[in-house]
Formats: C-alpha cells, sequence, structure tokens
C-alpha cells in the first residue's frame, strides 16, 4: 500500500509550452530522466520546471502515464500491459502518437519512448511508402530513376 | 489509491477540466497546426515571450525528427523496412547503411574465413545475425581472430539493418560475400539470400522443414547453393559460407546451440542438396 501524502511527497510544478501548470509528486515527476537531472540541478526549486516542448495536452498524458507506472510497483504485470495498451489506444491517430513520441523522447522516459515506438512501428507496418511520406511530411527526394532502382532491388517486398 | 491520485492532481484538475471542455477545438487546431501559433499568442501577453521562443514546439506539421523515426525503424519487420527504404533518401541511407547492432560471437574456427555467430531468438527483435564476410588472405590466422583484421558486418534480418564493426580491412572477393540466413519471420521459416556487398537481400522461395539450411558453394555447378541440414533441435539458423576459393571441399558448418557456437568441419564436397542431407548426418557436437 503506497501512501503518498501531501506532507511527506515533494511535489513539483511542470509548466507545459502553452501556460498550463501541472502539480505532481516527485517520484512521477522524476520517471523522466530529463526532469530529473533538473531537479537535480535544482532547478525545481524556483518554481516550475518549463517544459518548452511539450503542450499541455500531450503533458497531461504524459504524466497519466507515469503516475501509472510509478504507483504500479506491486501490481500485475499483465495489468501494466492492458492498461499500456487501452494509454494508447486512446490516443488512436498518428499524428496524437507522433505528438507523445516527440514528448517522451524530450522528456527522455524510455517506457513511454518504447510503447509508443512500437504501436507507431505497428501502425505502419503494412503501409506504402507513400502512406508513410504523406503520415510524417516526408518528401520524397528520389530521381524517377533512382526510385526504380531501389525499388526493383527490394521489389520482393512489395509483394 | 484514488484520494491521492487527486492530491497530486489538485491545481491540475482545473486545466484538465478546461482541457477537456476545449476538447474539439484542441482536436481541430491538431489538424491545422499553422493555426496554432497566432491562437496560442492571443491568450495572454505572458505567453507571448515563452511562443515565441519555442517555435519548434509548435510545428506546423507532423514531423518526426530523424533520430525519433530511426527509433520507430528499428521496430520494424524485416519486409517493411526493406519497402520504406524507397521513402526518402535519408530513409534510404539509414536502412541501408552497415551499422553496429550487436556481436555475440566468441569462440574459434580454423580453416575458414568467415564467421557467423547468430542470436536466436524468437522476439524479432533481439535477433541479429553477425556476419564476418571478408578474405584476409592468411587462412591460418583466421577464425574469429580474423574478427580483428577482417570486416564484420552484423546484420538484423528483422529490420534490415547492417552494421559494420570498425575495424581494418582486407581485400574483398565479390564472390564471398553471400550470406544465406534463415529467419523466423512471423512463426514461418524464410530465407534470405543477402550480398553485404550490394545490399541487396533477396528472399528465396524455398521453403523447409529442416532444422537448419545451408548456404554453400557447389564445385560442380560453380555456384552457391542452399542446403537442407537436419542438424540439432535447437539448431535455430545456420549460415554456410564458403569463398570461391576453397573448391578443395572444406566446409566449415557454424551453428549457434544455446548461445554458443559450434564449428563444424568435413571434407566432403557438397555438390547437390541430397548429398549435403548425407553428409550433414555425420555432424557430431
Amino acid at each position: 500500500m503506497s501512501i503518498t501524502t501531501e506532507n511527506n511527497e515533494k511535489m513539483i510544478t511542470l509548466m507545459s509550452s502553452d501556460g498550463e501548470e501541472f502539480v505532481v509528486e516527485e517520484a512521477v515527476a522524476a520517471q523522466s530522466q530529463t526532469i530529473k537531472h533538473l531537479i537535480e540541478d535544482g532547478c525545481s526549486t524556483e518554481g516550475s520546471i518549463p517544459l518548452p516542448n511539450v503542450t499541455g495536452r500531450v503533458l497531461s498524458e504524459v504524466i497519466q502515464y507515469c503516475k501509472k507506472h510509478s504507483s504500479s510497483d506491486d501490481k500485475e504485470e499483465k495489468e501494466l500491459e492492458a492498461w499500456d495498451a487501452e494509454f494508447v489506444k486512446a490516443a488512436d491517430d498518428h499524428v496524437a502518437l507522433t505528438d507523445l513520441m516527440m514528448a517522451a523522447n524530450f522528456l527522455d522516459i524510455k517506457g513511454l519512448l518504447d510503447l509508443v515506438a512500437q504501436t507507431l512501428a505497428n501502425m505502419i507496418t503494412g503501409k506504402s511508402p507513400e502512406e508513410v511520406r504523406r503520415m510524417w511530411n516526408i518528401k520524397n527526394d528520389f530521381t524517377p530513376e533512382e526510385a526504380e532502382k531501389v525499388r526493383k532491388e527490394n521489389q520482393w517486398a512489395f509483394e | 489509491m484514488a484520494d491521492s491520485g487527486n492530491m497530486s492532481w489538485s491545481r491540475s484538475s482545473e486545466n484538465q477540466k478546461r482541457d477537456e471542455g476545449s476538447d474539439d477545438t484542441a482536436m481541430e487546431m491538431k489538424h491545422h497546426k499553422n493555426n496554432m501559433l497566432p491562437v496560442d499568442q492571443a491568450k495572454t501577453t505572458n505567453m507571448e515571450r515563452l511562443v515565441t521562443s519555442t517555435n519548434i514546439a509548435v510545428p506546423n506539421r507532423c514531423y518526426l525528427p530523424p533520430d525519433t523515426v530511426e527509433e520507430i525503424l528499428e521496430l520494424l519487420p524485416f519486409k517493411s523496412n526493406e519497402r520504406f527504404r524507397s521513402v526518402s533518401k535519408s530513409l534510404f541511407t539509414f536502412l541501408a547503411t552497415p551499422k553496429l547492432l550487436y556481436c555475440p560471437c566468441e569462440g574459434r574456427t580454423e580453416f575458414f574465413q568467415a564467421n557467423y555467430g547468430i542470436k536466436s531468438s524468437d522476439d524479432q527483435r533481439h535477433f541479429t545475425a553477425v556476419v564476418l564476410s571478408e578474405y584476409s588472405g592468411d587462412v591460418r590466422n583466421l577464425g574469429l581472430a580474423t574478427m580483428a583484421s577482417g570486416e564484420t558486418i552484423v546484420w538484423n534480418p528483422f529490420t534490415g539493418i547492417c552494421r559494420k564493426l570498425p575495424l581494418r580491412n582486407h581485400c574483398t572477393s565479390a564472390g564471398t560475400v553471400s550470406v544465406c540466413l534463415q529467419v523466423s519471420h512471423h512463426g514461418k521459416w524464410e530465407i534470405f539470400v543477402w550480398n553485404p556487398l550490394t545490399s541487396v537481400c533477396r528472399k528465396l522461395p524455398h521453403k523447409s522443414s529442416a532444422y537448419a539450411n545451408v548456404f554453400g558453394y557447389a564445385s560442380a555447378s560453380d555456384d552457391y547453393k542452399v542446403f537442407a541440414a537436419t542438424g540439432s533441435g535447437s539448431c535455430r539458423i545456420c549460415v554456410h559460407f564458403i569463398p570461391q576459393s576453397f573448391k578443395d571441399g572444406r566446409y566449415v558448418m557454424l551453428q549457434f546451440v544455446h548461445e554458443e557456437i559450434h564449428v563444424l568441419k568435413w571434407n566432403n564436397t557438397l555438390d547437390e542438396s541430397d548429398e549435403a542431407e548425407k553428409y550433414s548426418r555425420k555432424i557430431e557436437f
């Protein structure tokens, strides 16, 4: 039984890029290596920690994840897996997942990064190169000749 | 549990509510990120400084930086990864550039210039093949010691990512660098033949129930062939590499069994697959 009281637990205030403030327990926030290092460097003592790369919307999702994963030591691993699955399902389109991945990358939360990367990988597995380009606005910088050559070399992968 | 959760969220619950209330707007903004900047800036004057200083935080389009894309690519099944080489030049470069993944090879071989260490696992992400594919010229000093002098290529057949170990180069003969890998792909055994020099990988139509397949040079037809080998039940992958200069019929088969490399030698020439089948029965651990 984990008892978290506001008296014992140090609270940290995080500020998103759009100015939203989130108050979380230090243990929750410290799941982000980036924030952990900021706390260690004493950045949390003077008001809130600004996170200029993360919007409030994404940050609230990230905190949800961190809360779940910081309080689940004594929980079944399977339950956590199911929770993770639901969590990424809620952010169902690739835009939301991409935002989440960027945040996980910036905040350096390995578990979340792996989870979202795997979800995105599953999402694009069966897609065509053109679909992948559209998803992330990747420019096709091959000349038609080059494109043909690459395609020929990997023809079997298109079958 | 719920109580403590609320405690820690005390100040943010307001924000949450606000967020929920403006859900539609947020979605709208997501799809028209070009509009996002002015909207945010109009919010408060206090915000202006923050927003302008973090333009990168509000991308105009859905964009992933290259290192993040690579995180995803590393998780892709082999076939998708091959296909995505044609997405763009930078993706092609990433997917086709030899990169060091993992090198599980330890042990000793003689008489042979190529070694293969394969980490076999049903977990695709951890499936890695190691291929030493350079000819150093001095056959007696080869074996795994060659790793220090020859070139080492580590290849993950599921991601298609190849990595070269930063080792000294020796002469290469183009005919000696084809590699055959039998991999379990979505529960199905498939065989890939890969030439590290050209980075071209082909899937063979062959399907085998054998525990291992041997890729070898058949001197009679002067060609490389894949032989079925019935070896140890725990052998998941078997790579056979026979350089053209080795027409005298000395073959070495390396098997990866229980995370150890077993080196098997026999002195017969593999001419046809039946023959290979026969010889493989002579193998003893």
